[in-house]
């Protein structure tokens, strides 16, 4: 496959995409203070889906999912946690990729359980800088805006997307109106806001671990907003985020395993050609 | 009847062809756009005086009234609740004693002795926790408000 019809296809977009996110928002924020857990991430990630793919198939290749999952785990932890932290979050994730399976695809998703389980291991910090929060905001929301839509309707999951954040957004408004505004205020405002909907737009919409069809993708959408503002309500934790698209990926996965559909739903992207399916392998 | 299960098929199956199988219709799409832009915009309206809510800092140092005293403070990643104890006048003890930051509270493990220390809200900075320290300050200072206007009680 040539370059540039890899970077038609979904996953290459969605490295694109990432890599100029990551890129302006380090610059910002200071490369020499992000590298070394983007660096981490993408190295920890790389090299044990190397080894678990290579060694079970003897087949050698960039693993390009894998980065993805280095780049978000990278883009999410504060800077000021060590490398270390980073490369095991990454590592967590894609070892968990490779062994909690429904069939042929994985039933997490690997940078939201990395950073969900390194957060409970060690308290760790997540400002989801790779969001541009530090960024001015008129160029960082068209940025993110057009790059996330853009991404979700390549993958076809603009369905699952607004049912999230209609969801989302519905039941903090309700909540502000019966608990202490001051309880939800930020979740309105930068930087939670940028975390968000760069949540929202690359992680929720991961295709092997979210529905492909719409029904299925409403469902899934409005239960991981529901268990992310159950989450942010009552520990007001980090990750509520992160425990809302897990909730939905065991939801998609019971789903699949329910309709004995073992595979994702192979993408078609708008331009006509069939687009691989995300998975790494 | 309406329920949100007929809600979720007919938002699902309104289709404007010609489409492509398995894509949502326009109109499903502006559906969406308009919910979470029409629920965004209520809380945001909803929530607005409490990200402009400004912090009380106590000036009257000495007159605190013994008693337990708590107080939240707010920063953009989060709010903290601090409690702290005022014996004979002075500040006995702080503590944090709710944690609802996206960033952990152990960055800023160091601060609450220093409000004993120093018998204020003043704190040191913290790198890379400098907000989580803003909003620990705030909260010891709502909660030493509370223990000033309680002293001007008769």
């Amino acid at each position: 496959m040539t370059l540039r019809r890899y970077l038609r296809t979904p996953k290459g977009l969605l490295l694109v995409v990432l890599l100029t996110l990551t890129a302006v928002s380090a610059r910002v924020e200071g490369v020499r203070f992000v590298a070394p857990g983007v660096l981490g991430a993408v190295g920890a990630s790389v090299l044990l889906d190397s080894l678990i793919v290579g060694g079970r198939r003897c087949r050698w290749g960039l693993p390009d999912g894998a980065v993805l999952t280095g780049l978000l785990v990278g883009g999410i932890l504060s800077s000021f946690e060590p490398w270390y932290v980073a490369a095991a979050a990454a590592a967590v994730g894609i070892a968990a990729k490779h062994v909690v399976r429904v069939g042929r695809a994985n039933v997490f998703n690997p940078a939201a359980l990395g950073l969900v389980v390194v957060f409970h291991l060690f308290d760790t910090a997540q400002n989801w800088w790779g969001a541009m929060p530090a960024i001015v905001p008129s160029a960082a929301w068209p940025l993110l805006l057009a790059s996330g839509l853009l991404v979700a309707h390549r993958v076809n999951r603009l369905p699952l997307l607004l049912a999230f954040t209609g969801t989302f957004f519905a039941l903090c408004t309700v909540a502000a109106f019966l608990v202490d505004p001051a309880d939800l205020a930020e979740v309105f405002v930068a930087p939670d806001l940028l975390a968000i909907v760069y949540f929202a737009c690359f992680m929720l919409t991961d295709p092997p671990t979210s529905p492909g069809r719409g029904r299925p993708q409403l469902l899934a959408g409005a239960l991981v907003a529901l268990v992310s503002v159950v989450v942010f309500l009552r520990m007001a934790a980090a990750d509520y985020l992160l425990a809302g698209v897990l909730a939905g990926n065991v939801f998609e996965a019971l789903r699949r395993r329910m309709q004995g559909r073992a595979v994702a739903v192979p993408l078609v992207p708008p331009s006509g050609h069939q687009a691989r399916v995300f998975d790494a392998d | 009847m309406v329920t949100p299960h007929n809600v979720a098929d007919r938002l699902s199956s309104i289709r404007v062809s010609p489409r492509r199988p398995g894509r949502p219709g326009a109109i499903a799409v502006a559906a969406g756009v308009a919910l979470t832009l029409v629920a965004f915009a209520a809380g945001f309206v909803r929530t607005a005086p409490a990200r402009a809510a400004t912090t009380v800092r106590p000036s009257h140092r000495g007159l605190y009234r013994d008693g337990t005293f708590t107080g939240w403070g707010r920063s953009p990643h989060g709010r903290i609740l601090a409690t702290v104890v005022i014996r004979r006048g002075r500040i006995a003890s702080a503590e944090i004693t709710t944690c609802r930051m996206r960033y952990p509270c152990s960055m800023i493990a160091a601060l609450p002795p220093q409000v004993v220390a120093r018998q204020g809200p003043e704190v040191d900075i913290v790198s890379g926790a400098t907000q989580s320290g803003e909003a620990f300050s705030s909260a010891v200072s709502q909660a030493l408000a509370q223990a000033v206007s309680a002293g001007r009680q008769p």
